[in-house]
């Protein structure tokens, strides 16, 4: 996608992070594979000390999942523990064994978004939000099982659909986002 | 009830467009950069992309058109052809689709390998089948198998796929109208996602499946030839009480 074409570049290196203001950790993995990736090439450190500074994090999909504390796809493996729920297989709460589509999402923290709207959504894990967690999410979905959409703490945003595939509405949302 | 996936089914062929009738006789349908963008303008909840190039393991996945697509859209794609291993796999999601759609080479094995590299949840485990008159097997490699459909469909469920995707190879390209009973009897089987293709005559066709339990469908000459556009297919879905997600 082109449209922040200018301003956003992939990195090869933890070093890089540094330098900039956000960093978007995108979806699509397996979480233990990813998990030892950034372990192993010094991402954990680089990006804990990015979010002690203040700086935006935002992360999507399984990036989202990444900000916790535990995951399991693929065995237990851990995420940078920003958040404390666990991730777990979505089985658990629905009869499908994976969330494909798109779905409308709904404030909880109230005039967190304007309007509700659809995003797409791809996963097969999903966040079981506890109480430490609960104040900072800020949108479920509206069918039921109430999947957790939304998560925000000062500067880290994760999103558990993926807005950079969602059209209009998401390039909005990712905007508001990158300006919040 | 959940909100109902609309997914445009294109083939490629030397990077052009093609359609053709239970799967044979692919005439040219247009340029699929340009076509994607429409449809994305349009609203289509998913595009799914098959290049029949590199189908039968002759060349390696059409990465370019990938890239390409994914600067113009940001649209759900997916895409099928050529993938012979996780590396492979990885290499379509780094150029920007979320889901790779696996037919000719699906095995448990390789399955569980391209989830260990990208989750399962973006792996489409794919089965064309056909009616022989008296049963409904296994269509694969162009040939007509004796394998029982819905035995292979109980089978691949157990791999690490996030997602089913049903083709009725007898019913592609004609527009005769889609299979319902079948679809629902395998319904019954999985507990992932399935998507239905083949056949759908046009949009009561379409309501028809929806009111029986069917979520997601994907459509080929429906839209490729014919006066339809998404907008228009999910306008009308609305109008008659299906929740859909119209482009506002």
């Amino acid at each position: 996608m082109t449209l922040f074409s200018n301003d956003v570049a992939a990195i090869d290196s933890c070093k890089e992070i540094k330098s900039k203001d956000t960093i978007i950790l995108p979806g699509v993995g397996n979480a233990y594979s990813v998990s030892k990736f950034l372990e192993k090439n010094g991402y954990f450190d680089e990006i804990k000390e990015f979010e002690n500074k203040n700086k935006k994090i935002i992360g999507i999909c399984l990036g989202m999942q990444m900000l916790f504390k535990d995951l399991n796809e693929g065995g237990n493996s851990k995420g940078f523990g920003f958040f404390s729920s666990e991730v777990l297989e979505i089985s658990k709460i629905s009869k499908l064994k994976t969330n494909i589509g798109w779905r409308k999402i709904k404030s909880i923290d109230k005039n967190f978004l304007e309007n509700e709207n659809y995003y797409y959504f791809c996963h097969s894990y999903y966040v079981n939000i506890n109480d430490e967690d609960y104040s900072f999410l800020k949108c479920v979905t509206e069918e039921n099982p109430r999947i957790p959409a939304i998560i925000q703490k000062n500067n880290i945003f994760g999103l558990q659909f993926h807005p950079e595939k969602s059209q209009k509405k998401g390039i909005m949302l990712i905007k508001k986002f990158l300006e919040f | 009830m959940s909100c109902l996936r609309i997914i445009s089914s294109l083939l490629i062929r030397d990077n052009r467009l093609v359609k053709g009738k239970k799967f044979k006789n692919h005439i040219d349908s247009g340029d699929p950069v340009t076509t994607c963008v429409a449809y994305d303008s349009q609203g289509i909840d998913e595009i799914l992309m098959i290049d029949l190039d590199s189908y039968n393991n002759l060349k390696e996945p059409n990465y370019e058109i990938i890239e390409k697509i994914n600067k113009r859209c940001n649209t759900p794609f997916s895409f099928g052809g050529g993938i012979k291993n996780e590396k492979d796999a990885l290499q379509c999601i780094k150029k920007g689709a979320d889901k790779i759609l696996i037919n000719t080479n699906l095995s448990k094995q390789l399955v569980g390998k391209i989830s260990n590299e990208i989750g399962r949840a973006s792996i489409i485990g794919a089965a064309d089948i056909y009616y022989d008159g008296k049963k409904y097997n296994l269509f694969k490699n162009n040939t007509k198998t004796n394998i029982d459909a819905l035995e292979y469909i109980k089978n691949i469920m157990d791999y690490e796929i996030g997602e089913l995707k049903i083709t009725y190879v007898d019913r592609e390209g004609t527009r005769e109208g889609f299979d319902i009973e079948f679809s629902k009897k395998i319904q019954d089987l999985c507990n992932k996602p399935i998507i239905f293709e083949g056949g759908f005559s046009d949009l009561d066709d379409i309501c028809k499946a929806f009111k029986n339990g069917i979520n997601s469908i994907a459509i080929g000459s429906l839209v490729t030839f014919s006066d339809n556009n998404i907008f228009m297919i999910k306008q009308y879905l609305e109008n008659k009480g299906f929740e859909v997600r119209l482009r506002k």
